[in-house]
């Protein structure tokens, strides 16, 4: 294992390439196995396990061979073989993804080898490493662990230039070559080398001057034709078509043309004029290699360089703009008229004017300055500055492209730096090319006529050139006067807005009131007296401090969820490869102008609308901005009037695709709209244009302090009328004013309610909804339609054997998750077969490194299909790679659209003898036509006419399902005809491919989630409605709506009765259709009242093939029918409906960012049972905010009555507005918050949704036993204690009575108590403090019982339990612990007027505490003895009453209870639900669940399920393979016995 | 999010407003129908009448275990307030002033003595007993008439030139006022162990003009309480109670200067340092003679 030390060629390098060092005798062992083999694919080198060294051969095929790596390379070439070099990017990717092992490795990539060439290279220096400086003129991205590759835009033309002519200055790479680079040339030079299928090679003399550089390196002029490679390629190319060629075929053409380059470089470097000449055919080479680094368009260039017509691009032209390579090929590349003969005169005038010397020079000392030593070893540090290599000029082939995979980070970094220096010396020449058309206006249309524009028109039109592109200064200018290109942000309320919204929001308003009023009552006071007390100033001071700390609070709150979501949205800044004064800069995709030049590689996003104008094989994902899913070929065309539908233009924002099976997109075009102007731009705009309209929380809740603050301002003003009345002075009576309103607005509540939500919002986080807007929360509970996606949402998004049909039977394959139990008949030997197509004819794999991942989820290289297949088969036979292993394969033709089918042929291990067994599968009416005869039960029966038609039966009906159907069928190859040695020709076809024996079918489906069915049923059981809407074919959309159950499956649409009935579907009654199914077509043709009746009478809707843009008209369908509408959407186009959506939910995975803006919440898991939590918990946040409510409501009556009674009786103040403050900010904060933590009284999801007129948070009744009954029994409590302590000192109740004048006089310090007593100022009003202090304790013991009856509404405390909520106990704790720190901390502080109570005061309300808890127990007794028609609450029945329960695991029967004890009965349509709860199972509950009275009507109520049918089995499997069988949310086990189904 | 509101126009709201006041289709007044209202309010009246009920019940329940004699709680009445007569209060506290040649200026403050004098007139005090042991008035028992306790007299005459009746001026005139001094009642109090309870009255601040402190004459002598009058047993025990008194006749008030004068009460248990209380265990007040 020799390595050589780095040579000269190398050391020219900055590349990351050091060494690459191959093993000559591998090469040779190698190159004979190919031959062996026969086999076209397969990889050229597998240098064994300690070879540091791997050279892959890339061919199409040879990402399912490279299967023997050992993991300990350090090194990696890729050779390109016969595909374009661009589609060598999927390739490495795909290829470091399933060797992850390998990813530290230093990889190289070369392309447009003459594969024999290397070949021969490799056996012409056996035992001896050789090294290859091949130039890196593609640098990329590191990659991290997963392989992901990210291509860099990176070299430019002009630093090509530089790296060649640097190079070629530099003497001592001058004599590095002349000394180190001879011997190498002269092991090349080995006799092997010698093939006469290269008979142009011009290695053997390496002649000096021009003419050979003209020739096979340097396609600058018209010689190029006459290169070498050509000659050479071609019968390398037929020979790797055969099947079998020799081995060792000696074509050395390409190495040789590269040595020959380096020979002419050694050879005629010397003088100026040709070395000038070498950097003019460097540059045109050059050229070709930026346009391949940039936009991988090699093919094209390749095509130039080798076989394709000369490049009319004159060299020096590469120097100034990216290289457009000529287009070889029709699709390729801009017109002809880009060789336009002024690019030619640039050129000229840039090769004899003297900027070019300068130039020359700059880039000189550039390449100098990045060939010292320490650039390189920096370099080398990052991976990216690495992979800078410098272009040689005498490489016209192979090209390289490097890659550095740094298994650490992921950084990528380019050096700007650099750049903006090397760009300086260009600057002044680049100015003097500017076309003079730089000037022409601009004219923003939103009417995009661009496409239809020539390029020349083009130019003219932007004022650009399409070579040269924008200068810096007119870009600077355009940007000036356009913006930036990003989207503007939807516009946001600034901070200091939203902060101050927040202080005059809701109560705010009322306390900046009260606060204005206590400075105004000083004024006046202050005016007539100038001693006035400064108490009403620090009332005043206090109010405001509340308002704008609860303002900062609930700031903060928002503040910090909208956090959550712009840290969600942080985009790494996307970069755009632009072409600027005539060179290729990287710069931020916010600063391209109107006019630039840009090139997007596949994998990248369009960074602006772009007029394309040349394409390699682009495709783009334009799904966000239409929906289709399909990716769309690009090019530069102009295919179709309408600028949507063209071909040539690429919109912003949606993706140029990469993908392994297809070729790598790269588009060069022109830049036509930016920012809010582009097309994404105007749907942004659309979509900011739709109102944000409150949500239905802040509706409640503003009607809540409109309740309020009514309430307040009348009572309030009505005492001041009372209080003037009675003679009060004005003053006093506005004091009172304010204390009735601080008594009467919770202050603490809309901190409370924005925890409470954002705790929630939190809750649902990690139930993988992101709530971006706290609101949201609780609309999700009030949805009652859910429009969901069906992809991804509803089903896996993965491919899934679903059904197998032979030996004439169809068989069920199990579809879920993780394809656990496989129950079908696998003993019939067609299964067998059928088996052995399924693993041979398939070209799926594991990704490696993936042992311990369970089957279903191991990541696999291949399409859809076959991954279905891989799995399917892994799952039941085993280790398909070994399977794969022992029948090797031979040949194989991959599947294509026009055969439709897929071919391998394989050897067989059966010990009997070698035959080969050829395997096809493909779509099944392809499949039968090439088959005569068909399997049944191993054997094999002729196909005649009622066998087809079994077949056709069973294709129909798995069709009919919405599963695609593949057939399989195999022979035999008798082995007479293909004995062992047998050379398989697939372009030949010498094989046979009709008269196959067909085996079976097999059916495909994207299956349902398996969390989605109950999901689907538990929205149904909760009234809401769940509406498919779905770009997919309806047949499938049906199939899926079926089985998730959105469709039920008792429940038929017209088609579906018509087809039974066997009538057509118009005599059909539509009112018996419970289903349907609309298609986008018939959905376009509809008018918004037909849209409205089928929303209305169907109760299962599934909208198939609609656009996207058709969702929005669905959406304002629902809304019309005064539903609450959630929305689930991707794409671009789908944020107008999610912003039309009452709430809008976006995929997390799938999801585009301006969907994920326009939404309320985002999935992060895309599942649609997620969203079903959302509903759960967004129902229980409004369930629990209405409890929240009642309990700070009702200490309000406590807090208000003081105030009226002083006012009207004439007690001394029981309770001031600071102590006020201090429970509704201080001790009863934390309880509130609690309740947020109660759990369910009931099952919610066995509710309709609330009606968002109707059901308002709240409402009359919640006021009114709030204020009326426990604010009531509170206030009473409160006195009490308050009584108590004044009578303990002094002041009997009978004379506090109008006692409040003298009380109050300053002057009377001789006031008399009952005892005779006589009390100065002071004394009493330290009593009136103590007195506070006592009614405070009061109201907060009181609390504590209204805490402990707020937990639930309607079942008793004791159903729902004392100590389930945890949090309640840390809230009463709370509420003690800070009544105790407020009395004996600081009772001392007499700012706070709070007093050290006497403990036995803390006692004398918890009568009443108790009497509240007695209360209100009675009452939910009545509620629930009493329930009213609408109102829902538990169904219950205790264990020991039932009568009969059920009789066998899936037969029903009536569940018997005494009558007084059900809570309720609901009347909605059918469903099943399952709570996950503990220990309890919800009951199957259904609109049927009907009240029978049976014999003795009044004893018992009957509860039958006759539609438990329509509820999935698997719910009801749940229920009782649980043994519980529960009713609602009761925990109460009604069956305990075990029964297994 | 999409509008949850729809907008209704002023007539629509009246309309149902209307509707909600009356609705002819159900008979339903303000959401309820006649009987449902008749219903309701029998509730809300049972309901309110019950929690009446309760609260009194519970305040009577109070009402029996406080004793009616003695509060239970004296925590803050440590120490009595002194409050003093005439009593005219100004921004801050005890103001008065007024001119000698005017007697229109002082007239209120005369007729004040002779009006808070007026329950010290023996007529007034008749039912008092006369007590003359100097020490402390202990009663256990109830021994008065109607389950009382005895209280001592005092008269206004024990104030002698101050007592209105040889100078119905107070010496107002002559620029040398009598001011009363009462200290607060307390149940059961005791102001100190044994010796009498003495008022003394001081420039707060000595005036620069005189060079001499106050020259009070003290009534009765001394300016003592009589001990004889302390403990108070409360409103129940000793109606006919009245209050010892202190006359101080401030002899050199300077003419036409405010001059501010403290009296305090010098007894063991009688403090008079509460920095929140003026009136605890003493009186300030501001006196102006004008000429």
């Amino acid at each position: 294992m020799t390595k050589l030390p780095n040579d000269a060629f190398l050391r020219l390098s900055t590349s990351s390439i050091t060494s690459h060092t191959l093993y000559g005798s591998h090469g040779v062992n190698q190159a004979s196995q190919v031959s062996r083999k026969q086999s076209p694919y397969s990889m050229l080198l597998s240098p064994g396990t300690h070879c540091h060294c791997l050279l892959v051969h890339c061919s199409q095929s040879l990402q399912r061979e490279e299967a023997g790596f050992r993991a300990n390379h350090k090194e990696i070439w890729f050779m390109k073989m016969e595909q374009s070099p661009d589609n060598i990017w999927p390739f490495i990717t795909s290829f470091f993804r399933h060797h992850p092992e390998l990813a530290g490795a230093k990889t190289s990539a070369l392309t447009e080898v003459c594969e024999t060439g290397i070949e021969a290279f490799l056996s012409a220096s056996p035992g001896q490493g050789h090294v290859h400086e091949l130039g890196s003129l593609e640098s990329v991205g590191a990659n991290d662990q997963e392989g992901s590759l990210s291509l860099i835009k990176e070299p430019h033309s002009s630093r090509v230039n530089e790296h060649i002519c640097g190079s070629l200055d530099r003497t001592w790479a001058r004599r590095e070559l002349a000394g180190a680079a001879g011997p190498a040339l002269g092991a090349q030079r080995a006799p092997g080398l010698h093939s006469p299928g290269c008979r142009t090679r011009p290695l053997e003399t390496p002649p000096p001057g021009v003419r050979l550089l003209k020739g096979r390196g340097f396609p600058g002029g018209p010689q190029s034709r006459t290169l070498p490679t050509p000659s050479c390629r071609s019968p390398s190319l037929r020979a790797r078509r055969r099947v079998s060629y020799p081995p060792r075929r000696p074509l050395a053409c390409a190495l040789a043309g590269t040595w020959a380059g380096r020979a002419a470089f050694k050879a005629g470097a010397t003088s100026p004029v040709q070395r000038l000449a070498i950097g003019r055919g460097g540059a045109c080479r050059a050229r070709a290699a930026a346009g391949i680094s940039t936009a991988n368009t090699s093919a094209t260039a390749t095509a130039t360089a080798t076989r394709g017509p000369p490049p009319c691009a004159p060299p020096l032209q590469s120097r100034i703009r990216a290289p457009r390579p000529q287009p070889a090929e029709p699709p390729a590349q801009h017109a002809p008229g880009a060789c336009s003969p002024r690019a030619g005169r640039g050129c000229e005038t840039l090769g004899q004017g003297p900027g070019d010397r300068s130039r020359l020079t700059g880039s000189e000392e550039k390449a100098k300055r990045r060939n010292a030593p320490g650039a390189l070893s920096t370099s080398s540090e990052t991976p990216f500055g690495a992979n800078i290599a410098p272009g040689l000029l005498f490489q016209k082939t192979p090209e390289i492209y490097s890659v550095e995979l740094s298994g650490t980070k992921d950084i990528v970094k380019t050096d700007k730096g650099d750049g903006k220096e090397k760009y300086r010396g260009l600057k002044n020449n680049c100015l003097e090319l500017k076309k003079k058309n730089h000037k022409e206006e601009f004219q923003k249309e939103l009417h995009l006529d661009d496409h239809k524009l020539s390029h020349r028109e083009l130019e003219e039109k932007y004022g650009t050139d399409i070579i040269m592109g924008l200068s810096s200064t007119r870009a600077a200018e355009l940007l000036a006067r356009d913006g930036p290109n990003s989207l503007t942000p939807p516009k946001q309320t600034p901070e200091i807005v939203k902060f101050l919204k927040q202080m005059v929001g809701g109560f705010s308003i009322l306390l900046w009131v009260g606060a204005f009023l206590c400075w105004i009552a000083y004024g006046i006071q202050y005016s007539s007296d100038k001693s006035a007390s400064l108490n009403n100033v620090y009332l005043g001071c206090v109010l405001g401090l509340v308002v704008i700390l609860t303002g900062i609070f609930a700031y903060y709150q928002e503040a910090k969820s909208t956090n959550i979501m712009s840290s969600f949205n942080k985009m790494i800044p996307q970069q755009a490869l632009v072409i600027r004064d005539s060179e290729k800069k990287t710069i931020p995709s916010e600063q391209l102008v109107v006019g630039d030049i840009v090139e997007v590689k596949g994998g990248d996003q369009i960074p602006a609308d772009i007029r394309v104008l040349s394409s390699q094989g682009c495709r783009v994902d334009n799904s966000s901005l239409t929906g289709e899913s399909e990716p769309q070929p690009r090019s530069s065309e102009f295919t179709h009037e309408n600028p949507l539908e063209t071909k040539n233009i690429c919109f912003y924002s949606t993706t140029c695709l990469e993908a392994s099976t297809s070729p790598v997109g790269t588009v060069t075009g022109m830049v036509i709209n930016t920012g809010d102007r582009t097309i994404i731009g105007h749907i942004a705009s659309l979509a900011s244009g739709v109102g944000n309209e409150k949500t239905p929380i802040a509706i409640e809740i503003e009607h809540f302090v409109h309740i309020v603050a009514g309430v307040a301002v009348s009572i309030g003003i009505l005492f001041f009328i009372i209080a003037v009345s009675l003679k009060y002075k004005v003053l006093d009576s506005i004091i009172f004013l304010i204390g009735i309103i601080v008594a009467n607005v919770p202050e603490g509540l809309l901190a409370t309610v924005t925890v409470t939500l954002s705790l929630t919002a939190k809750r649902m986080a990690k139930k993988n909804c992101l709530v971006k807007n706290l609101e949201a929360v609780e609309t999700l509970g009030s949805t009652s339609i859910i429009c969901s996606d069906k992809t991804g949402t509803l089903t896996q998004n993965r491919m899934t054997v679903a059904h197998l049909w032979f030996d004439n039977q169809i068989f069920v394959a199990d579809t879920s998750e993780d394809h656990s139990n496989q129950v079908f008949d696998q003993s019939s030997r067609t299964w067998a077969s059928l088996s052995k197509i399924i693993t041979l004819c398939n070209r799926a794999e594991f990704k490696p490194g993936q042992e311990n991942v369970p089957i279903m989820k191991k990541a696999v290289i291949g399409d859809a299909s076959e991954t279905a297949l891989l799995k399917f088969s892994e799952v039941i036979l085993g280790d398909v790679m070994e399977i794969r292993k022992r029948n090797r394969k031979v040949a194989e033709i991959p599947f294509n659209s026009t055969n439709k089918f897929q071919l391998s042929i394989h050897e067989m291990d059966d010990p009997h003898g070698k035959r080969f067994l050829m395997v096809m599968k493909g779509a099944p009416e392809r499949i039968l036509e090439k088959c005569s005869t068909i399997m049944i039960n191993g054997e094999e029966h002729p196909l005649d006419k009622s066998t087809a038609k079994t077949f056709h039966t069973a294709y129909m009906e798995l069709g009919g399902l919405g599963e695609r159907v593949l057939g399989f069928c195999h022979l035999y190859l008798p082995a007479d005809e293909f004995p062992e040695t047998y050379s398989f020709d697939i372009d030949a076809m010498n094989f046979p491919t009709s008269n196959l024996c067909f085996v079976g079918l097999l059916s495909m489906i994207d299956p349902p989630r398996s969390t989605v069915p109950d999901a689907v049923t538990k929205c149904r059981s909760a009234g809401i409605k769940v509406i498919m809407v779905t770009g997919d074919h309806p047949i499938t959309a049906k199939a899926i709506a079926k089985s998730v159950g959105i469709i039920s499956a008792n429940s038929e649409t017209v088609e579906d009765i018509a087809h039974r009935l066997n009538i057509a579907v118009e005599q059909v009654n539509k009112r018996d259709a419970k289903a349907a199914v609309v298609t986008g077509m018939e959905l376009k043709d509809m008018s918004s009242e037909q849209l409205d009746e089928i929303l209305a009478n169907y109760q299962e809707i599934v909208f198939a093939r609609t656009s996207p843009q058709q969702k929005l008209i669905i959406v304002e369908g629902c809304q019309r029918q005064d539903a609450v509408v959630a929305v689930t959407g991707d794409g671009v186009n789908d944020s107008p409906a999610l912003k039309k959506a009452d709430i809008g939910i976006a995929m997390g995975i799938a999801g585009s960012d301006a969907a994920k803006n326009a939404a309320d919440m985002v999935l992060l898991d895309d599942n649609f049972a997620s969203i079903v939590t959302g509903v759960e918990e967004g129902r229980l946040i409004f369930d629990n905010l209405k409890k929240t409510i009642a309990y700070t409501l009702t200490k309000n009556i406590a807090e208000l009555c003081p105030f009226l009674i002083y006012i009207i009786v004439g007690l001394p103040l029981p309770i001031g507005t600071i102590t006020i403050l201090f429970i509704d900010l201080g001790t009863d904060i934390i309880p509130s918050i609690a309740l947020a933590y109660e759990k369910a009284e009931s099952d919610i999801m066995n509710r309709k949704p609330r009606h968002k007129n109707k059901d308002r948070l709240v409402n009359q009744p919640l006021a009114v036993y709030s204020y009326l009954h426990i604010g009531l029994m509170q206030a009473l409590g409160a006195f009490l204690v308050y009584f108590t302590v004044y009578a303990q000192e002094g002041f009997l109740p009978r004379t506090l009575i109008n006692l409040r004048v003298e009380w109050e006089k300053d002057y009377v310090n001789d006031l008399e108590d009952s005892y005779g007593q006589e009390w100065t100022r002071y004394q009493r009003e330290y009593l009136e403090w103590t007195g506070y202090t006592a009614f405070f304790v009061g109201i907060l013991v009181q609390q504590i019982a209204d805490l402990i009856i707020r937990k639930t509404r309607r079942n008793s405390i004791f159903q729902q339990g004392l100590f389930r909520n945890k949090v309640i106990w840390v809230g009463i704790t709370s509420q003690i612990l800070i009544g105790l720190i407020l009395s004996y901390g600081l009772g001392s502080v007499t700012a706070l007027s709070f007093t050290m109570l006497r403990a036995q005061y803390w006692f004398v309300a918890v009568p009443h505490a108790i009497l509240i808890w007695v209360y209100d127990e009675v009452r939910k007794l009545f509620i629930r003895l009493y329930p009213g028609r609408l109102q829902p609450g538990p169904l219950m029945c205790p264990r020991f009453l039932v009568g009969r329960l059920w009789e066998g695991p899936l037969q029903p029967g009536p569940l018997m209870c005494p009558r007084f004890l059900v809570g309720r009965l609901w009347e909605g349509p059918s469903f099943c639900s399952s709570t996950r709860e503990k220990g309890s199972t919800a009951f199957p509950s259904t609109a049927h669940l009907a009240l029978t009275h049976l014999t003795e009507p009044e004893n018992y109520v009957w509860l039958s399920f006759p539609h438990l049918v329509a509820c999935p089995v698997t719910s009801l499997h749940y229920s009782l393979t649980r043994g519980h069988l529960g009713l609602m949310a009761l925990g109460w086990h009604l069956l305990d016995r075990k029964r297994q189904p | 999010m999409a509008a949850l509101q729809e907008k209704k126009t002023c007539g629509q709201r009246m309309e149902e407003f209307q509707r909600y006041c009356w609705n002819p289709d159900t008979g339903q007044m303000l959401g309820r129908t006649l009987s449902r209202w008749v219903w309701i309010s029998l509730y809300y009246v049972a309901f309110y009448v019950v929690m009446t009920g309760l609260f009194a019940l519970c305040l009577y329940v109070l009402m029996q275990t406080v004793d009616p004699y003695t509060p239970d709680y004296q925590d803050q009445l440590r120490s009595p307030g002194v409050t003093l007569r005439p009593d005219v209060y100004g921004e801050k506290g005890l103001e008065i002033v007024y001119n000698v040649s005017d007697n229109r200026t002082w007239a209120d403050l005369t007729q004040t003595l002779h009006a808070f004098l007026a329950g010290y007139s023996p007529a007034a005090q008749e039912d008092s007993i006369n007590c003359t042991s100097e020490q402390y008035f202990f009663q256990e028992s109830f021994r008065a008439p109607n389950h009382t306790k005895f209280s001592c007299k005092f008269t206004a005459d024990m104030l002698q030139n101050c007592s209105g009746l040889a100078d119905p001026n107070f010496g107002f005139e002559e620029g040398k006022p009598c001011f009363i001094i009462k200290m607060n009642r307390i149940v059961k109090f005791l102001p100190s162990n044994g010796s009498a309870p003495r008022v003394d009255c001081a420039f707060l601040d000595q005036p620069r003009e005189l060079g001499q402190p106050l020259q009070v004459e003290y009534y009765p002598p001394n300016g003592t309480f009589s001990l004889h009058y302390f403990p108070y047993y409360g409103k129940k025990a000793q109606p006919y109670y009245s209050n010892p008194l202190v006359a101080a006749k401030l002899l050199n008030i300077p003419r036409n200067a405010e001059v501010a004068i403290v009296c305090k009460v010098m007894a063991e248990h009688v403090t008079f340092n509460n920095p929140h209380d003026p009136y605890e265990g003493k009186v300030e007040f501001k006196l102006k003679i004008e000429k």
